[in-house]
């Protein structure tokens, strides 16, 4: 029976809460679309995508109107590009990129992921060209993204690709210099990278994926913020512990996560496609009140990247797994809290107050859900010293068997604290500082590949 | 045969109510077949469908009650009986929230948010009503000063769901402190429910 004041939180949620999906991803797989001349790869590309995507915008709409809940975002991940173009020239990828992004254009999505690959153990000739060839694609198309695997706890890191995609992320923001090296916004190294996430920039329709499926992304730093705030309000700050809070968190990602599950599913049966999983993460945004930074200064350091934050955000990671997996079928992606310093307004003013530096934030990504995110540096840092930055993202990962990604960008001409905008869900933050540049680059340059660890040995 | 009627009860709450009420029922030989009830504001109504073998009792239930409530101090109370439309009752129904239920596809909730409510929520039941929506249950509650109410209703007669959102659209706009959310109850259910029917 529905009682009333469930129903009156849901509407607060929503009202005051910043409830949303946050976005519903279609994953596509292109595979059949290879065929004997670029030309007619891309013309499949985009006739396949148009099938089976010209209702997703529309449908997507109808579902939000149905609940009254906002999906942010309509996207859709395609088969990593490096198998669908192999065999092509760093032209032909050139084309493929412009032929996904016309085919997002003409279905109306906001992005499409997918331009990727996997170099985790070595960097085929597909491969090359399509990391070569990511300045062009990346300043050249509006809604492309691009992910790049480097590493796996299975397999190790692939230093030699991580050495040439250091040159290549300064590349693409020297290319999108006139946007402040947006470019580089649209990019994302991984280890461990799931082949279901939803999540832009890192979306990719991996190879065991079904022909089409419906992936969910959910959000809500603004509801967990809001119960968190309730509960110390009801109970008093002195009667709870911090596994109270923990426990709260829990209910409020089972109700942020069940929406995201309902609609999904809703869209998934009305295209006649399977529903996947539901990536149950905490993405922040710009706005006010829908923060990770906020949840944490809530739940007891008074600076972001005090003593403290990461026994905060590794609470947080934990109780949105749990509860968000109580919630729904199938939970996958990356599921856990986001902290990209450019679309956290709480995490952006603590760069800026200096409370927040690079190495706090590398522990945080520890616990967290994914890792460097939305990471503004200096134009000036060395492509040595973003591959080693990005090695010790990706150590993370394969060690502690978790995904760990990293969104840096150099920004053209622009020195730790200058400000930078990107406007909009990319936001604006003041440009970290990073210290001991260009002290790494024996280390970069010795290459090769980091051994896969010891547990990795599971047969 | 077994007649059925409904008796409602409005009183000042207090305790003992249902009690008196259930046990005239008993002792007039009637058997009960489902209750409701609701406070408002302290203010209790209850809801009664019972059935009776002994026809002729019938017309003594709401003098009984009706004593038996003022004995024990219910001297606000008001008691008021009558015949069922057998057509329209349904046996061993004791979910108060059985018709809201049982045509799940067209069932949504309208809900109101507003700083003030007398002509906000008039305007709504005129517009339910000349959509021919059917309301099933209501309830509302102020809080921090914001009036809230809350409508469940039942869509099965609506010719438009796109003129009906902008009719409640078209409110908002007049009223720049009123907001208004219509949703599909399965959202509720979601939400707060272990279970999810999709």
């Amino acid at each position: 029976m529905l009682k009333s004041d469930h129903i009156l939180n849901t509407v607060e949620m929503i009202l005051n809460e910043n409830l949303d999906v946050r976005t519903l991803t279609m994953g596509i797989n292109l595979l059949d679309c290879k065929s004997d001349s670029i030309d007619k790869t891309c013309k499949n590309i985009i006739d396949k995508i148009y099938s089976k995507a010209k209702d997703f915008v529309k449908t997507c709409n109808e579902f939000a109107t149905k609940y009254s809940i906002p999906v942010v975002n309509k996207r859709i991940s395609v088969t990593p590009i490096s198998y669908v173009g192999a065999g092509f020239n760093e032209e032909g990828f050139i084309k493929i990129a412009e032929a996904l992004d016309l085919a997002a254009t003409k279905v109306g999505i906001d992005l499409i992921g997918g331009y990727s690959a996997n170099v985790e153990k070595g960097i085929s000739n597909s491969d090359l060209c399509l990391i070569n060839a990511l300045p062009d694609v990346l300043s050249r198309t509006q809604k492309v993204n691009a992910s790049i695997n480097v590493g796996s706890t299975r397999c190790g890191i692939n230093l030699d690709a991580l050495k040439l995609l250091g040159k290549i992320i300064k590349d693409v923001a020297e290319k999108t210099a006139d946007n402040n090296g947006f470019g580089a916004a649209k990019l994302v190294i991984f280890c461990n990278q799931p082949g279901d996430n939803p999540f832009m920039a890192g979306a990719m329709h991996g190879l065991g994926e079904a022909e089409v499926v419906i992936n969910a992304g959910v959000s809500g730093p603004g509801v967990i913020a809001k119960a968190l705030e309730r509960k110390i309000h009801e109970c008093g700050r002195e009667n709870i512990g911090i596994h109270d809070l923990a426990e709260e968190i829990k209910q409020a990602a089972f109700r942020v996560t069940r929406c995201g599950e309902l609609i999904g599913r809703e869209v998934a049966k009305t295209l006649d496609i399977p529903f996947g999983v539901v990536d149950l993460s905490l993405a922040p945004t710009p706005n006010v009140g829908d923060s990770i930074g906020e949840i944490m200064k809530i739940m007891g350091v008074d600076a972001i990247g005090a003593p403290g934050s990461t026994a905060i955000i590794a609470i947080l990671n934990d109780a949105v797994k749990k509860g968000g997996s109580f919630a729904s079928q199938s939970v996958g992606g990356l599921s856990g809290a986001f902290i990209p310093v450019m679309e956290d307004s709480e995490l952006a003013k603590a760069v800026e107050n200096g409370e927040l530096g690079l190495e706090k934030l590398e522990a945080m990504t520890s616990v967290c859900s994914v890792g460097f995110d939305m990471l503004p540096i200096p134009g000036s840092v060395d492509a040595e010293t973003i591959t080693a930055i990005i090695a010790d993202e990706m150590a993370i990962g394969m060690i502690n068997s978790k995904t760990t990604a990293a969104r840096l960008i150099p920004i053209p001409g622009k020195e730790t604290g200058e400000f930078v905008s990107f406007g909009g869900l990319f936001g604006e933050s003041i440009i970290m500082k990073i210290k001991n540049t260009g002290k790494s680059s024996r280390f970069v340059n010795f290459a090769g590949k980091i051994p896969a660890p010891i547990h990795s040995l599971k047969n | 045969m077994a007649k059925k009627v409904v008796i409602s009860i409005t009183s000042k709450d207090k305790p003992g109510i249902i009690y008196t009420a259930v046990n005239t029922i008993k002792d007039l030989g009637g058997n009960l077949l489902s209750m409701n009830q609701t406070v408002l504001d302290n203010y209790f109504s209850m809801i009664i469908i019972a059935s009776f073998s002994d026809i002729y009792k019938i017309n003594s239930i709401k003098d009984t009650v009706s004593t038996r409530l003022k004995k024990h101090t219910y001297n606000n109370s008001e008691v008021v009986v009558l015949n069922c439309d057998e057509s329209t009752l349904t046996s061993n129904n004791n979910d108060p929230y059985s018709s809201f239920e049982k045509s799940i596809n067209d069932q949504y909730v309208l809900s109101l948010c507003s700083k003030t409510k007398n002509d906000n929520v008039l305007n709504i039941l005129k517009i339910c009503t000349e959509y021919d929506i059917n309301i099933l249950n209501l309830f509302s509650k102020t809080k921090n000063s914001l009036y809230t109410m809350i409508f469940f209703i039942d869509t099965t007669e609506l010719k438009s769901m796109i003129k009906f959102r902008g009719e409640l659209h078209k409110l908002e706009q007049i009223d720049p402190n009123l907001r208004i959310m219509l949703q599909h109850h399965e959202i509720f259910k979601a939400t707060n429910e272990i279970n999810i029917n999709i």
